[in-house]
């Protein structure tokens, strides 16, 4: 085994490690029932990557030659995100009652770049397709409710979209580099404009949390999930030392969204319900 | 050469038998545990038409296709329950038990006709590790599906989740078990430490539906 299979080995334990935390944590939160729908999603949720994780460790130490197919990992992120996705979904059925148009237009294009890239990078078309659907879809979500709930304004999500499109041209421009040295440079500059962006989904996340209103909770969460996506996509943007860099802001994304967790308001009582909701609690 | 379809006929002719005679609860899971049976079946067909067309040896089919292809298989059952008969949440566990339990059931004694039954040691291991692991699984699964219904986001994506969840977890004991070692203890562990895992989480709820 290489210093950087080692490398990432220890940083997936890490990863690990900060994931017990945060599923005993949101697991409480799931008992108190203080924090509405959310928490239990995000612990089964945080449960898949945990065990994605653990696949992936336990798969390099038991078959560091063999090269993964169609693995569990993949599947177990697929989980996470699929579950989060459900937990939005209960939290949000209000504002979700319209399409966003705009949103799943962005999505599609966002996600079909993706999917032809890592197509580009893996080979593996029909597994890139079929893992790229919840993506599609969580995006989609996160882009209409960051902008519904009033977490990103239009502004900022046309200044957080420039750099996305000028590394995904450097990407396809990265493809037809051969020089090892200008590829190296494209590296780094492309590393720096994903960590750029990762951090201004965390520098909003944290305002969000400092701030007291009530709506405050659910913007943070939006903010922190896309976060979570974000770093993960990074992941699968870099390879080697980058790679390992990124698992690490990975394992950052994933306090945050439990801080985001708990700041979520509860169910609402009765007598704050309008009179739809009221007779859609009674027929439960 | 084992006839998988005349150990089935065998094992469940006498509970089918059995269902004119229950009532209840146990008809339920009566019911659940042959379906858990044949669904095992259909699962060894389908698994071995996959390992043909891929290509794959036996090790990687039990590690990457085997855990994807069960796993859908007992889902398939519950949710042909859930959406037709709507039933309380303790029913719906009670069903994926039963399900988890004939499947493992009519799989171990598909091997243990094959391997022999002499090693006590080891047809232990092979009924408290795999075996478990099956209903661990549905256990899993129903709660995941229980969740769904309660929050009322019983979508597409939420059992696509429940069902990875479950997955992932069957395929890291297949990955766990698949080389002898320290790996192989562990994975026979895992279904026992996670059945207790489940059972300090669900029994509360059990009884408060009883």
């Amino acid at each position: 085994m290489g210093y950087l299979a080692v490398l990432e080995n220890i940083m997936m334990a890490l990863q690990v490690v900060v994931l017990i935390f945060v599923i005993v944590f949101s697991a409480g939160l799931m008992k108190k029932a203080e924090n509405g729908a959310f928490p239990a999603f995000f612990t089964f949720a945080m449960l898949s990557y945990l065990l994605s994780d653990l696949y992936i460790i336990i798969y390099t130490f038991l078959r560091p030659e063999d090269r993964m197919p169609f693995a569990a990992d993949e599947i177990a992120e697929c989980a996470a995100l699929l579950l989060l996705i459900a937990g939005i979904e209960a939290i949000s059925k209000e504002q979700r009652k319209t399409v966003s148009f705009g949103s799943l237009i962005f999505s599609l294009l966002f996600t079909s770049a993706n999917i032809a890239l890592w197509i580009v990078w893996s080979g593996e078309w029909v597994q890139d397709i079929v893992f790229g659907l919840p993506y599609f879809y969580l995006i989609y979500l996160l882009v209409a409710m960051l902008k519904r709930s009033g977490a990103m304004s239009e502004t900022e999500m046309i200044a957080t979209l420039m750099p996305c499109t000028v590394l995904f041209l450097l990407h396809v421009f990265q493809i037809f580099v051969t020089k090892p040295l200008l590829g190296s440079a494209l590296d780094a500059t492309c590393f720096a404009l994903e960590i750029g962006v990762t951090e201004w989904f965390f520098w909003k996340t944290w305002q969000n949390l400092q701030n007291k209103e009530k709506e405050s909770g659910e913007r943070a969460l939006y903010l922190s999930v896309t976060a979570l996506l974000w770093t993960v996509l990074v992941c699968y943007m870099n390879g080697g030392v980058l790679y390992v860099a990124a698992v690490g802001v990975n394992t950052m994304t994933l306090p945050l969204m439990l801080a985001a967790v708990k700041r979520l308001p509860g169910d609402k009582k009765p007598e704050e319900m309008n009179p739809g909701e009221k007779k859609e609690q009674g027929e439960s | 050469m084992v006839y998988a379809e005349n150990i089935l006929i065998c094992i469940a002719v006498p509970l089918a038998i059995a269902l004119m005679f229950l009532r209840g609860a146990v008809r339920r899971f009566d019911f659940a545990f042959l379906s858990g049976m044949v669904t095992c079946l259909l699962a060894a067909y389908i698994g071995g038409f996959f390992a043909q067309v891929s290509g794959m040896g036996a090790e990687n089919v039990s590690i990457f296709l085997s855990p994807i292809i069960e796993e859908i298989m007992k889902l398939l059952p519950v949710l042909f329950y859930l959406s037709l008969y709507e039933p309380k949440d303790t029913e719906l566990l009670q069903a994926a038990v039963g399900i988890g339990a004939g499947f493992a059931t009519f799989e171990n004694c598909c091997y243990v006709l094959s391997n022999g039954a002499q090693n006590l040691s080891y047809v232990l291991i092979r009924g408290s590790a795999v075996g478990v692991m099956h209903l661990v699984s549905m256990v899993a699964l129903a709660l995941g599906l229980h969740l769904l219904k309660r929050y009322k986001v019983f979508t597409f994506s939420g059992i696509m989740g429940a069902l990875s969840l479950a997955v992932t977890f069957h395929a890291t004991y297949n990955l766990l078990v698949s080389e002898p070692g320290v790996s192989t203890y562990i994975g026979y562990a895992l279904p026992i430490l996670f059945a207790l895992i489940l059972y300090a989480q669900t029994h509360r709820y059990i009884e408060r539906g009883e």
